[in-house]
Order: C-alpha cells, then sequence, then structure tokens
C-alpha cells in the first residue's frame, strides 16, 4: 500500500500541532517518522489511525484521496497500528485475542475451527508457536506483541504502524522482531516505524522522516543521511544554543552519597555523589533503573542494601515524609499522574505538597499558603490567570513550572527532576533550564533523570549513565559528544573517566 | 458606537457570571424550586412545624450522608453504615435494658462506631480490598450479628432521661436531633474547609500517587475517614434509636444508598476530591423535602422513589455541564 499525507494541518485550540506536513510510505517500504517529544509523531499517526481528523490536507491510498474519520475507516482502509503500550485482553485466550471484535460466527456462535484455519496461516507467516488457549497474560511481552501484529493480519492490513515496538524487549526479541517486520515487508506490507532507538533505525529503516514542532523538516533515503544530520534536523540547533551560559561554579560540601545501593531486580551496586551548587545527570534508556533509584532515594520504594549519606550522616530513607525532612524535592516523570493534582487550583497543588509548613496547629493558614504559592509561582515565571486556576487548564510547561514551585516552597537542598522537560515546547524547556542553573547558583544539588541526551549535555557536570540496573560508566561533561553517550546507553563496554569510548555510527 | 459595544460586553458578562452561579448552585435552586412547588400545592408543608419536621426526619439520614461524604471525597465508599447503625444502637439498648447508665451505653455505641470503621479503614488500606467489597462484607457480617444477638427481636423501652432527650427532646422549640445535625455540619464545614486532615482527604481522593509522593499517609487518612463514617452511623443509630424507644435489628437497611444519593445529588464525585459538605447537605435536604411533601400530597410511596432516582441523573448530567 502507498499512504500519502499532503499538506496536514491539526489544531487543538489554540495550539496548531501540526503544520503542513507532508508524509509518505510506499509499499514494500520501512519508513521511520522520528522527532523529539511534542513534534507531532503521534498526532500524526492518530490522523492515520481515524483518532483525529486533520484540519486541513489529504490523505492518499495508492494515489486516491480517501477519508479517514473514525477507527473504523482507518481499518477498512487496511491501516493498524501496534502501540507501545499493548492493548491485549491478559484473562482472554490467545485466539480469543487475535479475532478480538473480528469474530468468525456462524449463526450467532464463534466458528473456532474456522478462527483457528485462519490463525495457523498467519503464525506460520510470523514464525511463532503459540498454543491458542493460553491466556494472553502469561505470554512475554515479546510474544504479547506478536500477537498485536497478527491481530493486524487478521484485518488484513497493509499498512502497519509500530509505536516504539522495542522499549519493552530483550536483545534477542528485538532480533525476532526485526526479522518478522522485514518478512513482512517482502510481504508488500509497509511499515511505520517510530522510535528513538537511532541505531535500530539505520539497521533496519529504508527511509525516514523527521518532524520537529508540528513541521516536516527532512525526508530522506537512509542510504543518505548520516546520524549528525538526524539529530541536527531532530532536534533544530547546534548542541548548545538551546541552553543557558553554563556557570562555572565550584560544588560545595556534599549533600548525598550514596554506596552500593541495590534493590533486588531493579538495579545493584549504584554508588555516587551529589555537591552543593553541582548538577548530576542520570542516562539510560527506559528500564535501565534510573527512576528506580531516584525512587529509592525518595522513600517511595525501599532498598536492599547499601547505605545513603545525606550530609555526611547515614541516614535510612524509608518514607517520603522522612525524605522531605531530609530536604529532598523530586520532580516525578509523570507530571499529570504522579505531580499534579489536576483538578485543583494552582495554590492547592503547592499547598498539598507543604501541609506542614502552611498552617499552624492543624489549621491551614490560607494567607500564608496563598503569599507562598504568589511567591514561588513567581519565581518560576508561572504563566496562569491567577493561582486559584486549575492546573488541568495550563500547557504542559507551565504545569511543570507547578509542579516545580510546590517543590521550591518545601524549601529542598536536594532536586531531583525526572525528565524535566518532557512533553513542554522548546520556549518553556529553555525557561526550565534556566531555572535549573538559578537553583545550582543558590546552592542545590541537583540530579536530573532523561532521555534526551542533549539536555544532560546541557545541563550537567556529571553523567552517569545505566544500563540493565547498573552503573555503565561515570563522564565528566566538558567534550562529551552524544555519540560516546549514546553508545554506553545502547549498553556499550565499560569505560573508565574520560576515556573516550568509540562511537557506534 | 464605542460605548454601546462597552454596554454590550459588560452585559454579556454579567450574563456570565449569573450563569455561572446558576450553573454552580444547581442543587439548591432545585430544593428552592421543588419547596415553592410544593408549597403552592400543599398549605401544611410551608408551615414552620413541617419544616421543623424535614429537618428532624433529614437528621439521620444527613449524618450518614455526611460521613459517606468524607469517604466518597478520598474515593473510597462505605456499604456497612446501615449496619453499624443496626448493630451499635442493638449493643446500646442492650446495656441501658441490663442496667447500665445510658451515656456509658451511648458512648460505648459511638466507641463501637469508631471501630467497625477502622476496621473498614484496615482491611481498605492495609489489606488492599476495594472500598467497595470490604464494606459490603462489614456490611453483611454486621448485620448478621445484630440479627444474631438480638434473635431478631426488637429492644424496647429504654426509658426516659439522656437516651429519650436525643431523639425525641426539644430545647426551645427545636428538636434535639436538628441542633446535633447543624452542629454536625458546622463541625465538617470547618475540617474539610479550613484544616490540614481537610486538605488531606481532598489531595488523597484528588490523587493518591500525587498525595503520596507529597508525604501525606495515605494509610493512616484513610482509616481516620472511616472512622469518622463508623462514628457518623453510630449517633445515627443512636437518635433513631431514641426516636422510636426501641433498638430494632433490621434497622438502617438501606441508609448507604440514601446518603450515597445527598452526596451525588450535591455534587460528588464518586472517583473522589470533588464536592462541597454543603452540597451533601442539599442534597439530604431534596431527598427528605420530597420524600415530606409528596406525603402530604398523599401520592404513593413508591412514586418518591422514582423521581429520587430521576433526580440523581438530572443532578449527574447537570454536573457534567459545570
Amino acid at each position: 500500500m502507498k499512504l500519502e499525507m499532503r499538506d496536514i494541518s491539526k489544531s487543538f485550540g489554540p495550539v496548531q500541532v501540526l503544520q503542513h506536513v507532508d508524509f509518505h510510505v510506499d509499499h514494500n517500504e520501512i519508513h521511520a517518522l522520528i522527532g523529539e517529544n511534542g513534534a507531532g509523531k503521534s498526532t500524526l499517526m492518530k490522523i492515520m489511525t481515524g483518532i483525529y481528523t486533520h484540519d486541513e490536507g489529504d490523505i492518499l491510498i495508492d494515489g486516491v484521496v480517501t477519508q479517514i474519520r473514525s477507527i473504523k475507516d482507518s481499518v477498512a482502509k487496511r491501516i493498524a497500528i501496534v502501540n507501545q503500550e499493548l492493548n491485549v485482553f491478559g484473562d482472554m485466550s490467545v485466539l480469543e485475542n487475535l479475532f478480538i471484535g473480528k469474530e468468525i460466527t456462524r449463526g450467532g456462535i464463534v466458528d473456532t475451527v474456522a478462527q483457528k484455519k485462519i490463525a495457523d496461516g498467519i503464525f506460520t507467516r510470523l514464525g511463532i508457536h503459540l498454543d491458542y488457549g493460553t491466556k494472553v497474560k502469561e505470554l512475554s511481552v515479546g510474544m504479547q506483541q506478536m500477537l498485536e501484529i497478527g491481530k493486524s493480519l487478521v484485518n488484513d492490513a497493509e499498512l502497519i504502524i509500530m509505536d516504539e515496538p522495542t522499549s519493552a524487549l530483550t536483545d534477542k526479541e528485538i532480533d525476532f522482531l526485526f526479522a518478522v517486520i522485514r518478512r513482512l515487508k517482502q510481504d508488500g506490507k509497509s511499515i511505520v516505524y517510530i522510535s528513538h532507538r537511532m541505531k535500530e533505525i539505520f539497521d533496519l529503516c529504508d527511509s525516514i522522516t523527521i518532524l520537529r514542532d508540528g513541521k516536516l523538516v527532512k525526508r530522506e533515503s537512509i542510504k543518505n543521511i548520516t546520524f549528525d544530520d538526524v539529530v541536527k534536523n531532530m532536534v533544530g540547533y547546534e548542541l548548545g544554543g538551546l541552553f543557558p551560559q553554563r556557570l562555572q561554579i565550584e560544588p560545595g560540601k556534599m549533600l548525598l552519597r550514596v554506596n552500593n545501593l541495590t534493590r533486588h531486580k531493579k538495579f545493584s551496586d549504584i554508588s555516587f555523589e551529589l555537591h552543593e551548587s553541582e548538577i548530576i545527570g542520570f542516562a539510560g534508556l527506559m528500564g535501565s533503573g534510573r527512576t528506580e533509584i531516584m525512587n529509592v532515594l525518595f522513600g517511595v520504594d525501599s532498598y536492599d542494601s547499601g547505605e545513603i549519606y545525606v550530609r555526611g550522616e547515614k541516614v535510612g530513607i524509608h518514607s517520603v515524609v522522612k525524605a522531605k525532612q531530609l530536604g529532598i524535592g523530586y520532580v516525578t516523570e509523570n507530571r499529570k499522574e504522579e505531580g499534579l493534582f489536576l483538578d485543583f487550583s494552582i495554590n492547592d497543588n503547592v499547598l498539598f505538597n507543604n501541609l506542614k509548613r502552611l498552617s499552624s496547629k492543624f489549621i491551614v493558614n490560607d494567607k500564608k499558603s496563598r503569599s507562598t504559592t504568589t511567591d514561588f509561582t513567581q519565581q518560576v515565571r508561572l504563566k496562569c490567570r491567577d493561582i486559584q486556576q486549575y492546573t488541568s487548564e495550563l500547557s504542559g510547561g507551565n504545569q511543570q513550572k507547578v509542579v516545580l514551585s510546590k517543590w521550591l516552597a518545601n524549601h529542598p537542598s536536594i532536586l531531583i527532576l525526572d525528565e524535566p522537560t518532557r512533553g513542554i515546547d522548546v520556549n518553556a524547556k529553555k525557561q526550565i533550564y534556566e531555572m535549573i542553573f538559578e537553583l545550582k547558583k543558590a546552592g542545590i544539588g541537583i540530579i536530573v533523570v532523561s532521555s534526551e541526551l542533549v539536555e544532560l549535555l546541557g545541563i550537567t557536570d556529571t553523567i552517569y549513565v545505566m544500563h540493565e540496573g547498573r552503573l555503565m560508566s561515570r563522564l565528566v561533561n566538558h567534550e562529551l559528544s552524544d555519540e560516546i553517550v549514546m553508545n554506553y546507553m545502547m549498553g556499550g563496554s565499560r569505560h573508565d573517566d574520560g576515556e573516550t569510548a568509540k562511537p557506534i555510527f | 458606537m464605542m460605548a454601546k459595544q462597552q454596554n454590550q460586553s459588560s452585559s454579556s458578562k454579567a450574563f456570565s457570571v449569573v450563569k455561572r452561579f446558576l450553573i454552580r448552585n444547581i442543587p439548591f435552586i432545585g430544593l428552592i424550586i421543588l419547596m415553592v412547588v410544593l408549597g403552592f400545592n400543599s398549605r401544611a408543608f410551608l408551615t414552620p412545624y413541617n419544616q421543623l419536621s424535614i429537618l428532624r426526619q433529614a437528621s439521620i439520614n444527613g449524618l450518614i450522608a455526611f460521613g459517606m461524604m468524607a469517604v466518597i471525597l478520598s474515593s473510597g465508599i462505605d456499604l456497612s453504615v446501615g449496619s453499624t447503625l443496626a448493630f451499635t444502637s442493638m449493643i446500646m439498648a442492650q446495656m441501658i435494658i441490663s442496667g447500665f447508665p445510658a451515656w456509658v451505653a451511648i458512648l460505648a455505641a459511638l466507641v463501637l462506631g469508631a471501630i467497625i470503621g477502622a476496621f473498614n479503614g484496615l482491611l481498605i488500606s492495609r489489606g488492599k480490598l476495594q472500598p467497595m467489597i470490604a464494606t459490603l462484607s462489614t456490611m453483611m457480617v454486621f448485620r448478621g450479628v445484630t440479627l444474631y444477638i438480638s434473635n431478631g427481636v426488637p429492644v424496647s423501652k429504654l426509658g426516659e432521661g439522656l437516651i429519650g432527650f436525643i431523639g425525641r427532646g426539644s430545647f426551645i422549640g427545636i428538636p434535639t436531633p436538628v441542633y446535633i445535625l447543624v452542629f454536625v455540619f458546622l463541625f465538617f464545614y470547618f475540617i474539610l474547609n479550613r484544616t490540614v486532615f481537610g486538605k488531606r482527604i481532598y489531595a488523597i481522593g484528588g490523587n493518591v500517587k500525587a498525595a503520596r509522593l507529597s508525604g501525606i499517609q495515605v494509610e493512616r487518612n484513610q482509616i481516620y475517614v472511616y472512622m469518622i463514617s463508623g462514628i457518623l452511623a453510630a449517633l445515627a443509630g443512636i437518635i433513631l434509636t431514641s426516636r422510636i424507644d426501641s433498638a430494632v435489628p433490621t434497622a438502617g437497611l438501606s441508609y448507604e444508598m440514601n446518603a450515597i444519593a445527598a452526596c451525588v445529588i450535591g455534587g460528588a464525585s464518586l472517583t473522589g476530591g470533588r464536592g462541597r459538605i454543603t452540597g451533601t447537605f442539599i442534597g439530604i435536604m431534596i431527598i427528605a423535602v420530597l420524600m415530606n411533601g409528596l406525603n402530604m400530597l398523599g401520592t404513593s410511596a413508591y412514586l418518591q422513589q422514582i423521581i429520587t432516582g430521576g433526580i440523581i441523573i438530572a443532578a449527574v448530567i447537570f454536573d457534567r455541564k459545570k
């Protein structure tokens, strides 16, 4: 199938998320779609699959203008998607999942014999063997994903969109997935492949489309593009353009020392230090244990062995209350799920995090609460109607600023920022970086966890690279190129401080 | 020209303020309309005597609804209130009959209510049972226990004095239960709007993960909330027992549904974190006024249920438009 999208625009209220984007995939093609968070990938994908309808532009299938206005339409046009979050029904069987919503019936009764016949064919094409009666929750993630691909074949899909398909797979499963994808390509299918992992894109894909800030920046055959080009086009600036002037502040006293910290099955033997006015970064892929370490430092999860020292004193952090008492603040990676009370005002959000500080005895001091909220939201340059505005009405960047202010109001000396700029626009990013530097100037020790390498390179003093629960390396951030860090993230060999790793590209 | 435009915009602004006020206060406006309509149709309805007796009737459901409101705000539910009511008042009545002073028996009932509440809270917060399942079980357990210890027979003739005064007495012409209802309402209003504990309840119901990460001790506060519900169910039971001068083992059947209905009519969200105690009070009054008014008009009791059900649906649909 040949899918063309011409001049596609889409707005949500005043925000234009796609501006005149052209996109096309040929049959027998594996096409990479990449861009940073908020670049418009997922919106484009949702237009393809009929979840959103575009405001302007045309969609052509095999040269014919087509309307895709609902999920039903996209299925009828033989477009399927395998989401990052798999849509399987864990308590139902393999066969039931495969034919969900597409059951073959005879006289109103599901015809499992006919279904099995079709399933046999699909499984042979995919090269997998599964017992039809097995409950899907008993399968590995890799197999569940195969089942999702199988589901799209039940629907006779000609175009399959894969959204970050390898994010939860083991290396072996990835190899198998790639073999399946190549086989699908041979069968004449078109694949749209969305991933952050450059190596995979260069290994697997035939061509690439790069989006940035809702616009198409490049479409190129993979043979004619280099890794550097891709990164440059994706982020849209030379490294550093986004970041404030680096502050040369000597780190002060030691705030935090972690010794051989281990939580079984999550991470092991983690050791690092954090000083006043120091920013350290944690790089690594999703699931490499970065967030899990932070959860332990903040008393959310327990640890099995190792020691934590705060300001030279050995401490046990067994609750959030304790962590807060020690002066630790934690901006979590999911601000909507864990950071904010969305149906509450900005003032309430700050208040809820500082109930003790903003009350006398057990009665809330409203005046103090309002003035504190006003102070700290001004400090982070929050744009809002007033502090009684609901946080659900704010943009991503401003929501993040609310989360920051609610922690700053607690006067932390150690601040953990997990993905501090995820899903927010470039301007807000810039402001957040400036704020982080201001906090550094004020003597706060900051830990930044991020999947965006550029970000870590731009603001941190030291980067710790994690892979599968282990610290692979400690890199002093002065002459780093992103290739070096990328190499570590891909699980490259261990190196000592400063030694240059061999780039894999 | 300019002046005219300004005029227009200010009048449309005023209109939107009025509209906002109306939409925000739909339950209250509904109550007023209901009272006006009933007042036109029945002479006796608007008399002070009748109004007071509505309040008195509302007091039992009202107390339970306030406790339910606290639970719902924390994104829980308490189905056991009716059984708690029956169990605690049965114990109280038996204590009085066997010679304990009334105040000891009353205190015992309240403490028992708190214990049952704490048990619910423990099942939910530490035992990780879903609130619906946990309180459904305790609802059945305590109903069963009540029937078992009483052999299904009411305990009557508890006498006058304190136990008589709580449900049947009055002070300067206003029935005692009305004082209790108003006092508990004001107390709750203060707790939920002004205290740290109140904010914690809202925070837990609003986003439990975020609450936990703010250092709010979710489990402990959940237990408190169910304890409050249990105490208020016991208090409602004391009033009811006093009113009819007997503890009935089947008392309080399906009172939890009335309480939930009052909360929902008053704008509470069953997912937690949203709702006001004033709304619950209005919800209670709507149900009580409806029952009383329809009675006065001589309509069938069955009709009342149909209308209450309809009001809940309407309340939720209107609420979504806010």
